[in-house]
């Protein structure tokens, strides 16, 4: 069994299995060999940690990616299809989304940083500019001179 | 969303841009860059968002997009998409567009030794016009594709159909496996020929007068490409018929050759026309069966015999030529040794060559409206390697000693059904017996399938009945053979439920057994003497075994379709579907 201590110091006791999806966590194991000491995670909290060791759980069985794997990905087009489960799992508000991805980013938990990429990927496809501004609550920063170029850029799209 | 980190955001871009059935929306690209200045930032920084560059002349600037485009993508290889239109775009005049040709080629001639993949469409001196600008080296470029099209009259003699391109791959080149597909056009290729190996050229909609003279174009643009490994001309026409014989073009590195729709290939395929060392796969589609095309391709066949490997020659369904000539050419028989696939549509014209030839290594054989006899020639020589054999012969038949076939797989025969008489298969797995020209066939009732089982007792695992008269006792009394079946089909044949019956329930006895105890599928289609009580009684049966059967004995679940000429009542076909049965009535949708 495997303790992680979150930055707002709660503990959680898990097989060495589910850890070690984790890159980072199966690394420090490997670095540190047999011990009982409590690995510190201080970028990830309680409430995010349980998720990302929910989805860790229901993936231990399954084949660590290779880097085969990954490099055979980036030379084919990838999609943004998600499974089921993994659908359900990422099912989440907001804020919550973020920082799955921002936890599995840390962790080194690339399937589980695919579905929330995927995930994002999903909500801003098809949409205006406008509409991805109102979804994730961003202001538009643009300079005069930066709106005028835009607006060029959207000539280009039109009938003559 | 401010917060994540810049990379997770370009993998988000990225991920937006692909998509496997569609090509890449590169408006998502600007829309992104239009959100904040930090998105804008990593879609600007992001050069592989801007390598493929679709343009749309009859929108506003293309030039300036194609500048924005080229300068975002950095030193990456780019992919151009072009659409020109036909002429007369709507509201926009000639002018208009000429110079808008003008000023989008004077922008892409800067990249050109980036370009790896290069797509053109539209009226064909729209295309020209970006060409005459577009000259120089194209050292990376893999594809290249230009699809002319309409707003020509199609019998204007002058339309302008021959196509120079002006490219060079790189000084001192010779090969660099460039793909070059054209439409409605004859492209030639002065030095960027060298690059090319694989060309594919549709000729449809190419005009019909002055075709004499066309002959000699598609064979100047062979000549400028002496590196081809694969050609495809499709819809050829009369375009190869020439005027008068010219020099002998020599393509040493051919070896896929597909012609479609070509009307007198001897036109091309002469010992005088094209010299063809290497091929190894012949494909003709839709031919004209002369004595000049026997001719022609009892030379190549002479020619290649040491390299070819695969040859189909199929007719269009009206075939251009129904004149016979001569049986005899006088000519050498000729021994494919190395062809494995061999595909004929017969014609009287093509007998004295399928006479001279020999293919003692074939497996995979398909000889269609062929005479008996020369089948029968055919597959005795090829028996020990054939291992997929597909006939439909014509004419009469004569009895013969059954021909052993050691490897046979998969068997098609059509209409001469008691050719099975004559074959001996014991590993045979594929068995498909059709009787499509139904006014030829014999009615005098023969068991050929019992017998030929009987014969040879092969594992079956696939049977295809169509079109067969098979009386009941024949086929419960085959079945009986055939433990191994696991998918059936009868389709138009005049079986009633007895058969169904039989294969209801096991038989009776001290030792009790399933007919075709392994069967997983069966289709049962137009065969009007089977009723939907028979056969919802049968699946029923099949479905749920009786009590006292051993669990040893439960045969495998069933899946099947049925398909009626009539109607049957609500009840029976909900019973149908009850069970599972894929139920279709003909000419209904249910």
């Amino acid at each position: 069994m495997v303790n992680l201590v979150t930055s707002d110091n709660e503990s959680f006791t898990v097989e060495k299995a589910v850890a070690s999806r984790s890159v980072l966590i199966k690394n420090m194991l490997e670095d540190v060999g047999e011990s009982d000491q409590p690995i510190p995670l201080p970028n990830v909290t309680a409430s995010v940690l349980k998720k990302v060791l929910e989805y860790c759980d229901h993936h231990k069985n399954e084949p660590m990616p290779t880097s085969e794997d990954l490099a055979a990905e980036d030379t084919r087009k990838r999609t943004t299809d998600i499974g089921e489960w993994d659908q359900k799992f990422i099912q989440v508000d907001q804020e919550m989304l973020f920082e799955i991805i921002l936890a599995a980013n840390y962790l080194d938990i690339k399937p589980l940083l695919d579905v929330g990429c995927k995930t994002v990927a999903n909500m801003i496809k098809g949409k205006t500019p406008e509409e991805i501004r109102k979804l994730f609550n961003i202001v538009n920063d643009f300079t005069p001179e930066e709106e005028a170029q835009i607006k060029k850029e959207n000539e280009w799209a039109e009938d003559r | 969303m401010l917060s994540v980190p810049v990379e997770i955001l370009r993998e988000i871009f990225e991920l937006c841009q692909s998509n496997e059935l569609e090509p890449a929306d590169h408006w998502e690209t600007i829309c992104f860059s239009q959100v904040c200045r930090l998105w804008r930032q990593v879609a600007h920084g992001s050069s592989q968002f801007w390598s493929t560059i679709s343009l749309d002349i009859t929108k506003r600037e293309p030039n300036r997009k194609a500048a924005f485009w080229i300068e975002r993508a950095g030193n990456r290889h780019l992919s151009i998409e072009i659409l020109c239109g036909n002429e007369g775009n709507g509201a926009i005049g000639d002018h208009v567009m000429s110079t808008c040709l003008v000023d989008l080629a004077l922008v892409l001639r800067d990249s050109m030794h980036r370009w790896k993949s290069f797509s053109i469409q539209g009226a064909l001196h729209y295309i020209k016009a970006i060409f005459q600008i577009c000259s120089g080296y194209v050292p990376n470029l893999r594809n290249l594709s230009i699809e002319a099209d309409g707003g020509y009259d199609p019998l204007g003699s002058t339309f302008p159909i021959l196509l120079f391109f002006p490219f060079d791959p790189r000084p001192g080149f010779e090969s660099s496996n460039l793909s070059v597909s054209a439409t409605t056009c004859i492209p030639w290729f002065m030095s960027l020929g060298l690059a090319i190996t694989d060309l594919s050229i549709d000729f449809q909609h190419l005009p019909a007068v002055g075709t004499a003279g066309r002959a000699d174009q598609i064979l100047f643009m062979f000549q400028s490409c002496p590196n081809i490994l694969r050609c495809n001309l499709d819809e050829v026409g009369q375009l190869l018929r020439r005027g008068s014989p010219g020099s002998v073009v020599r393509m040493e590195s051919l070896s896929e050759l597909r012609l479609h729709m070509a009307e007198d290939i001897d036109q091309l395929l002469g010992s005088d026309v094209l010299e063809l060392l290497s091929l190894r796969s012949l494909h003709l589609d839709g031919f004209n069966w002369t004595v000049h095309t026997r001719h022609a391709l009892w030379d190549i066949f002479q020619r290649c015999s040491r390299v070819l490997t695969t040859i189909v020659l199929t007719l269009s369904p009206s075939n251009f030529c129904n004149e016979v000539f001569g049986p005899i050419d006088g000519r050498a028989p000729v021994a494919l040794d190395l062809v494995t696939n061999f595909t004929i549509h017969g014609h009287p014209n093509s007998y004295p060559l399928l006479r001279a030839l020999s293919l003692p290594r074939v497996q995979e054989l398909v000889l269609v409206d062929i005479p008996f006899h020369i089948i029968h020639q055919l597959i005795t020589a090829s028996s020990p390697s054939i291992v997929d054999l597909s006939v439909q012969p014509l004419g009469g038949f004569q009895s013969e000693t059954p021909i052993y076939f050691p490897s046979l797989l998969y068997l098609r025969i059509h209409d001469t059904l008691e050719l099975l008489d004559q074959i001996h298969a014991p590993e045979l797995r594929n068995l498909h017996l059709g009787n499509c020209r139904r006014g030829n066939y014999d009615p005098v009732h023969r068991p050929f399938l019992h017998d030929f089982i009987a014969r040879s007792k092969p594992a079956l695992k696939f049977l295809l009945l169509e079109g067969i008269r098979v009386h009941d006792e024949d086929l419960i009394r085959c079945m009986e053979s055939l433990s191994h079946l696991k998918d059936l089909s009868l389709y138009q044949c005049d079986i009633t439920d007895s058969v169904l019956q039989a294969l209801a329930r096991p038989s009776a006895g001290p030792e009790p057994a399933w007919l075709l105890p392994q069967l997983e599928e069966i289709s049962l289609l137009q065969c009007d003497a089977l009723t939907p009580r028979g056969i919802i009684e049968f699946f029923t049966s099949r479905s749920t075994p009786l009590n006292s059967t051993t669990p040893e004995m439960i045969p495998p679940q069933i899946t099947g379709a049925v398909r009626f000429t009539s109607e049957i009542n609500k009840q029976d076909f909900a019973l149908c579907k009850s069970l599972g049965i894929n139920v279709e009535i003909c000419g209904m949708e249910r």
